[in-house]
């Protein structure tokens, strides 16, 4: 029987259309290109880099922002299914999961490769090392990082391996894990935000309307690359996915996205009403500041893109318009990556504490790194979701396409 | 306090450098041991001496004395062991319109931009001087956010960095308001024969910032910024002894601290005494061009 499953698992990952090949070797081939920049990273050190003293976190953590949202949103499909008994969800929703851990898994990359030291890594390991907890936020996002990796690989292989089986996975064990993941996955983003709103030192993330801003809009870009992601499978696999579920996603998209720039309006309310010294990075945002003024151009095109995505959505009869759906999901998520890189960590940083402006963009390094961490990423998600499509159309196992499980 | 003999001096001389050449994986393995086993900690006990018993120092600045002249941010760079290449200095000088426009700007987290210049190069009589390092806050936010616990706060008014602990994350840097932590964003090299060897090397991606010269202090001796400075802008000292000078100094005469809004307790005093009539007027050093972590050198 094991035996059995990893043979077929292995068939299925090795197997495929043409269409799936090349995309694998694409990935494949950005993973390795990656991996060459972050021999050359480890090499030289983060010097490498653009990142400085004054803008001591850059692109990585941009990405690593943008990605815990992304796992956040899994929770978009799980709590329509579990809670509200959704039917037509129920087949997207291990695709959500599989999402949500090939996200973290891109997250601790991000981090690692972010680390000034990663081969200290085990300082962070309490018993062993000294680990700061209760009072550094990191530990928290550590300890709720972590936690919802295994909670998701845990729900999935037990879900899957249920289904290869045959039987039905609603059961009363798995029940109170599945339960328990809607609060575990508002908590990552939260305490990622804490991580940024918690310094008083940088007045531009120190404002409350952050943690809800970024579940907000996490709750938009997370399901915005799931819609895309899941018309593709429904194209090219025997998945059924109706277009119930996915009109119903995309509902819950518009109306994060109307929460995410109400959120944002009143940040702009109360730093322009304001107008305090504080104003400053506000300022080197959207108009520049002393003549520095390379986000501006940026920071306009996430609210423009951002903007019409929410006016495509608005109206229904647009909104399940396939096309024209994907072309706000398509730029939500353009929109909301602008959000979390240039539009929050880098002017958290410009001007410094002491005033000074260092110009950060990432270099073509950075970008490669980043690029080859998605690849990674692809790559994890697209296996998982192929094993995941194979056992729930019973290509592989023994379960019955028929039924809803 | 004790004086360092002689004898001492060689041993702390041979620790340093068995540390700086040991390969790297070795150096990894002994702070792993060292961290499991507890034995690796006795370079840091030579490094670091023991807290001061009922000790509180801190440091005063007076704005009217300073001149802006960079003796201290060199000095401090010989002192630390803080390479000439790109690594940021720990003192940074900056210009600034009036002592109350220092006031004024140096409350508020962005102070600068409003006339105010680190990048000087001729000193002027009608501009005010400042000099801005690690603030050893009592309610320091480096140490909160410090994962590792490799920032701490020493009783007697110390911010430290186990530089065995640190991992490199640079939170600390995000939540210090003073600007004062400096990351090694590649290996930092000090020709051996001018390396102090009271105070370690630090390797590549651990954080590091100004001591208060703690391997000078706590033996007794006056930080190396204190010493150099040419018009005794600088007085450094314990706050529990009420006949110390930096005692009476914020006692009896006008001062503020650094953005003492954000409630971090700084440990340094700025007096905003006139300036000082009959002030020697050196000629400053060059600013630090590589400063804001701009790279001049190729690698």
């Amino acid at each position: 029987m094991v035996i059995d499953a990893i043979n077929g698992i292995v068939r299925t990952v090795v197997s495929g259309s043409k269409e799936y090949k090349v995309w694998m070797g694409f990935l494949s081939l950005l993973a390795l290109v990656g991996i060459a920049f972050v021999f050359r990273q480890v090499d030289q050190g983060l010097i490498a880099t653009n990142m400085r003293d004054d803008v001591s976190w850059g692109w990585y953590i941009a990405n690593f922002t943008f990605l815990v949202g992304v796992a956040a949103a899994a929770v978009v499909l799980v709590i329509p299914y579990y809670i509200y008994k959704f039917e037509p969800i129920g087949e997207i929703v291990l695709i959500g999961e599989i999402m949500a851990v090939a996200a973290v898994s891109m997250c601790l990359m991000f981090i690692v490769l972010d680390m000034g030291s990663p081969e200290r890594f085990w300082h962070l390991i309490p018993m062993i090392g000294i680990f700061n907890f209760p009072q550094s936020i990191l530990t928290w996002d550590v300890v709720v990082l972590n936690m919802y990796l295994v909670l998701n690989l845990t729900l999935v292989v037990y879900a899957l391996s249920k289904t290869y089986a045959g039987k039905s996975y609603k059961t009363k064990l798995i029940m109170p894990l599945i339960f328990f993941s809607v609060p575990a996955a508002i908590s990552i983003h939260t305490v990622t935000a804490f991580l940024y709103l918690g310094a008083p030192a940088r007045p531009f993330w120190n404002t409350a309307v952050l943690a809800p801003r970024f579940i907000a809009s996490a709750f938009c870009s997370g399901p915005a690359f799931m819609l895309i992601i899941f018309q593709i499978i429904r194209k090219t696999t025997k998945l059924n996915i109706t277009d119930a579920a996915l009109h119903k996603v995309a509902e819950i998209v518009t109306w994060c996205m109307a929460v995410n720039l109400f959120l944002l309006g009143s940040e702009v309310f109360k730093e322009v009403y304001s107008a305090t010294a504080h104003i400053e990075p506000f300022n080197y945002l959207w108009h520049g500041l002393r003549g520095h003024d390379q986000l501006v151009p940026w920071i306009w095109t996430a609210l423009i893109v951002n903007s019409i995505a929410f006016l495509i959505l608005i109206v229904p009869s647009i909104r399940k318009n396939f096309f024209m759906l994907n072309i706000a999901c398509v730029f939500i998520f353009i929109g909301v990556y602008i959000e979390k890189g240039m539009g929050l960590i880098f002017p958290g940083f410009i001007p410094s504490t002491l005033g000074a402006i260092y110009d950060y963009m990432p270099n073509a390094m950075e970008l490669w790194i980043s690029l080859g961490v998605w690849a990674i990423g692809l790559l994890i998600f697209t296996v998982g979701a192929k094993i995941c499509i194979a056992i729930k159309t019973g290509e592989i196992g023994h379960a019955d396409p028929s039924a809803h499980h | 306090m004790k004086k360092i003999n002689r004898r001492e001096f060689v041993k702390l001389a041979s620790v340093a450098g068995a540390s700086t050449f040991m390969p790297e994986p070795l150096k990894v393995l002994r702070d792993a041991i060292g961290q499991i086993f507890g034995t690796g900690q006795h370079s840091k006990v030579e490094y670091v001496p023991k807290p001061v018993t009922n000790a509180k120092f801190g440091m005063v600045i007076d704005l009217g004395k300073c001149m802006g002249c960079r003796r201290c941010a060199y000095a401090c760079k010989r002192e630390n062991n803080v390479p000439d290449t790109i690594s940021p200095p720990y003192i940074m000088v900056f210009e600034t319109e009036s002592a109350t426009g220092t006031t004024g700007h140096f409350a508020s987290p962005e102070m600068m931009g409003r006339g105010t210049t680190m990048y000087y190069t001729k000193l002027r009589k009608d501009k005010w001087y400042m000099p801005v390092q690690c603030n050893h806050c009592d309610n320091a936010p480096c140490v909160q956010v410090c994962p590792t616990g490799a920032s701490y706060k020493d009783p007697d008014g110390y911010v430290l960095i186990d530089y065995d602990k640190c991992i490199g994350c640079r939170y600390c840097m995000t939540a210090c308001p003073y600007g004062a932590r400096r990351f090694n964003w590649w290996e930092p090299h000090v020709p051996h024969d001018r390396q102090n060897p009271l105070v370690p090397m630090r390797r590549h991606g651990v954080v590091e910032k100004c001591t208060f010269c703690v391997h000078r202090t706590r033996r007794g001796k006056f930080t190396r910024c204190v010493e150099v400075c040419p018009n005794k802008a600088r007085t450094f000292g314990n706050f529990n002894d009420p006949d110390s000078e930096v005692r009476k100094l914020v006692e009896n005469e006008r001062n503020f601290r650094l953005k003492e809004v954000l409630n971090t307790g700084p440990r340094i005093w700025y007096l905003t005494k006139p300036k000082e009539k009959n002030m020697q007027w050196y000629r400053p050093l060059p600013p630090f061009d590589n400063l804001r972590g701009i790279m001049h050198e190729k690698i």
